[in-house]
This record gives structure tokens, sequence and C-alpha cells, in this order.
């Protein structure tokens, strides 16, 4: 099985599981014995607070996927890969308690675009930016989220911080082809 | 004539004792809140001021102790009480729920044991569920055909009606005020042969529990989303976050924006190019 498949596979699989469990034992949980438990560095990124939470955060999915076609394929494949990159990172956010949400690997996703020269996508990327310096600023509304829940935008900044690492390292990320299948898959590249 | 008598005791006990067989005509099985958290009469105290409910909450979940030797065993109040926490365990307000067994509260302990209790087990908020069961026995018609022996194993001849009331009360354990409380009840009728009769109606004894739990979970539910609403509309509590802030992954109305016109600026600049 090429890896580029199984890695997309575990995605999926991660994303139905966590879908399927009990938030408490998938979310994440900072502290001392953060890491006693480290499946939680994979499932907290899976998981969400709410159906309402996981339904906004699939529809900016397939708003990616409008935007990309058949090239989000082999970036969706690289989120099991940077999940725990992204959920180590939140161990360090100040005052962050427990953590759940996808929206930092979309933000993930929205980074790996960087060097797709289309205007819109171009345009997409400078308001991303934009309103993620506005909410490190200021502080973001949750509309999707539940009352006592605050969104954590350092998640979206170490998102689209490493998505623009890969798309700057991987030379499989730079170009889309007109139908959006890269030449070379970053699967095969880390190979 | 020492014979007639003879015969006649013996007819007379052998009655007397088939009357015996039949079970009492009712029988109640109870644990009361009141009774567990004011024993011997008190009356609850006024504290002013709100209850302060730090989020999310820790709760904790127990049935009172009540009568002694019931049939609802430790094991069956497990089970009825993960069902209760399965149905409110993902509430985002609450970090986590724990059923405590009743073996770890005192008949009468009243708050000084719930506070005890909810020491131990480190829980903010107790739901306490108390429970009223009583099942009536009658005999029908066809109880005549138990006189024939073999009819007492296959004549449905004894019935059964079991009522069962399940009370859910959520204190605040530092303030000890009643926060909101919701019931579920049940009613099981059906009949058996007298033979069978004992563990058939032990059976809906456990089922009318069974179902008085189910009844209560959307109640339960309701009054917690009611309980909710006067929060925010009366604040009957004052809520604070613990330290520590939960927070979320989510792409909000203005990322779904920037990314949807994005998609809608490809496709049709897109058609553009095919044309």
């Amino acid at each position: 099985m090429p890896a580029e498949t199984l890695l997309l596979a575990s995605g999926a699989g991660l994303l139905l599981v966590a879908t399927l469990l009990p938030g408490d034992l998938l979310q994440l949980n900072t502290g001392p014995l953060a890491l006693l438990e480290p499946w939680r560095l994979w499932t907290s990124q899976f998981c969400h607070w709410s159906p309402l939470h996981l339904a906004a955060n699939l529809a900016a999915l397939g708003g990616l996927w409008l935007v990309a076609g058949r090239a989000l394929l082999p970036r969706l494949a690289l989120l099991p890969l940077v999940a725990p990159l992204l959920s180590l990172g939140l161990l360090g956010v100040p005052g962050l308690a427990h953590y759940r949400g996808l929206s930092g690997l979309v933000a993930f996703l929205v980074g790996t675009l960087a060097r797709d020269a289309r205007w819109p996508v171009r345009l997409l990327m400078l308001g991303f930016g934009l309103k993620l310096g506005m909410d490190a600023l200021s502080g973001t509304s949750a509309p999707f989220l539940p009352d006592t829940i605050q969104t954590t935008w350092q998640a979206h900044l170490g998102g689209l911080g490493l998505g623009l690492l890969a798309a700057w390292r991987m030379p499989a990320l730079a170009h889309t082809a007109p139908d959006g299948a890269p030449s070379v898959s970053p699967a095969e590249h880390i190979r | 004539m020492k014979l007639r008598l003879v015969w006649s005791l013996i007819l007379v006990l052998t009655l007397g004792g088939c009357a015996s067989w039949f079970s009492a005509s009712s029988r109640a099985q109870r644990g009361s809140v009141v009774e567990y958290l004011y024993p011997k009469g008190e009356n609850p105290t006024l504290s002013p001021g709100k209850p302060e409910l730090r989020l999310p909450l820790r709760v904790g979940l127990a049935f009172v102790p009540g009568d002694r030797y019931n049939d609802l065993g430790e094991a069956e109040r497990s089970q009825l009480l993960d069902k209760v926490k399965g149905a409110f365990a993902n509430r985002p307000f609450i970090a986590a729920i724990e059923t405590i067994p009743s073996s770890y509260l005192r008949p009468g302990g009243g708050f000084a044991n719930l506070e005890q209790a909810a020491r131990m087990f480190n829980v903010d908020v107790m739901v306490l569920l108390s429970y009223d069961q009583i099942q009536f026995n009658d005999n029908n018609r066809l109880s005549l055909l138990y006189w024939t022996l073999i009819g007492a194993y296959v004549i449905n001849g004894d019935q059964y009606d079991v009522s069962t009331l399940v009370d859910a009360s959520v204190f605040d354990v530092r303030s000890h005020q009643l926060l909101f409380r919701a019931p579920g009840s049940s009613q099981i009728k059906g009949s058996s042969p007298l033979v069978k009769f004992s563990e058939a109606s032990r059976m809906a004894r456990a089922e009318g529990y069974r179902r008085a739990v189910d009844n209560l979970i959307p109640q339960l539910d309701q009054q917690l989303e009611s309980f909710k609403e006067r929060i925010k509309q009366d604040q009957v509590a004052r809520i604070t976050e613990k330290p520590g802030y939960r927070g979320g992954g989510e792409m909000d109305l203005a990322s779904l924006g920037l990314i949807g016109l994005a998609a809608l600026a490809i496709r049709l600049t897109g058609r553009r190019r095919a044309r």
C-alpha cells in the first residue's frame, strides 16, 4: 500500500474514532502529566467539543477541497504526522488546560498552499494571516463553540507556520497542476 | 370423632399453609434524600448568597442510602448510575462525572457525610438519586386453579403492579443548595404462576428501576437546560472558570467566509478559462 494511502486512511480513522469515543479520553490535557497519555497528541486534533464545532471545521475542509482539488489529498496525508507536532506546541500555551479541534490542521492545509500562485489563493493566504493577527491582538469570537470554550488562535498560528514550513521545504507541495494534482506526492518525498 | 378432628386440623393447617404462600399484598423500598440529608427532622438552613459554580464542574453521582435489604444491589446501582453518567459525560461544562458507591454514604449522614464523599472523590456538585418503589400484589380469578397443584406451576393467577419513582436532586456541595431536580417514573404490571411469583416480581422491580432511570434522563437534561437559562436570566448561580481555560480549534465565520470566497473565485475563473 502506498505511504500516502496509508496516511490518508490513518487520518480518516483518527477522525472517525475521535468522533465516536468520549472526548474526555481523547482531548489534550496540558500540565506535568500531559505526556503520560501520548495518544492525546494525535486524537486531540481530531476530536471536538460539539457536533456544531465538528461541522464548522469539516465545512472549512470542504472549502479547501474546492480550492485545491485533488492536490489536497497529499496534503491531507500529512495530517497524522503534523498533529503531534501541533499538540506539542499547544502544551506551551499559557493558561490552556484542555484542547480539542481540527482547525489547527485546517490552518496547516492553508499554509501548504503558500506557493500556489493563483490570485484567489494568494488572497486567502493574506486574509487568513490578517485574521490571525487580529485574533492574536483582540481575541476571537467562537460562534460554533459551546459557551464555556474559547478559541485557541495559537493552534491556527502553529498550524499555519507548520504549513508554510512544509510548503517551503517540500518541493512536492510547490506546484499544483491545473487539475490540482502535484507531480510528486509529499509522502513519497518524505520516504 | 378423634379421626375427624385430626382430619379437620390437617385441612385447616394445609389451607393456612397455602394462604401463607401468598406474598404480602404490598411491599415498598425507599431511599429518601430528605432522610439522608436532614436526619432527625432537621430543618434546611437558608444560606445567603448564590452558589458559585466553578467550570468545568466535577460531578458526583450516587444513590442515597436507603433500605438496607432491597432489590437494588450495588452492581445494579452501578449500572444505572453509569447510564446517567453516559448521558451527560460529554457536556463541555462538565470536567468529569464520578459514580460514588453507596458504601461511601451513611444512612442519615447529612451534609457532613455528603461533603466527606465529595472531598474523597474530588467533586463540586452531587447528583443524589432517591427512589420510592411500591409493589402491589393481587390474585386473579385464575388463582382458584392453584388448588389443583399443577395450576400453581402453569396458571398466571398472581398479579403484580410495580410503581417506581426515581428523583435526581442536584446539590452544590459547598453551599448545600439544591440547584435543580428532575423526576423519572415507571409502572410495570404483570402476572405469573404462584411458584414463579417471587422471581417474576423481583425482575419486574429491577426493570422498574431501569425504566424509571430511562425516563429520568431526558427530564434531567431538560431541567439542566432550564437551569442554564435561569443562570443567564435570573442569575440564580455565579459562574466562574477554574484556572486554565478549555480551548477549541474552531474555524469561525470569517475564516469560513475567506475559504468560501477563494473557492468561489477559483470555480468562476476556472469556468471562464474553459470557455
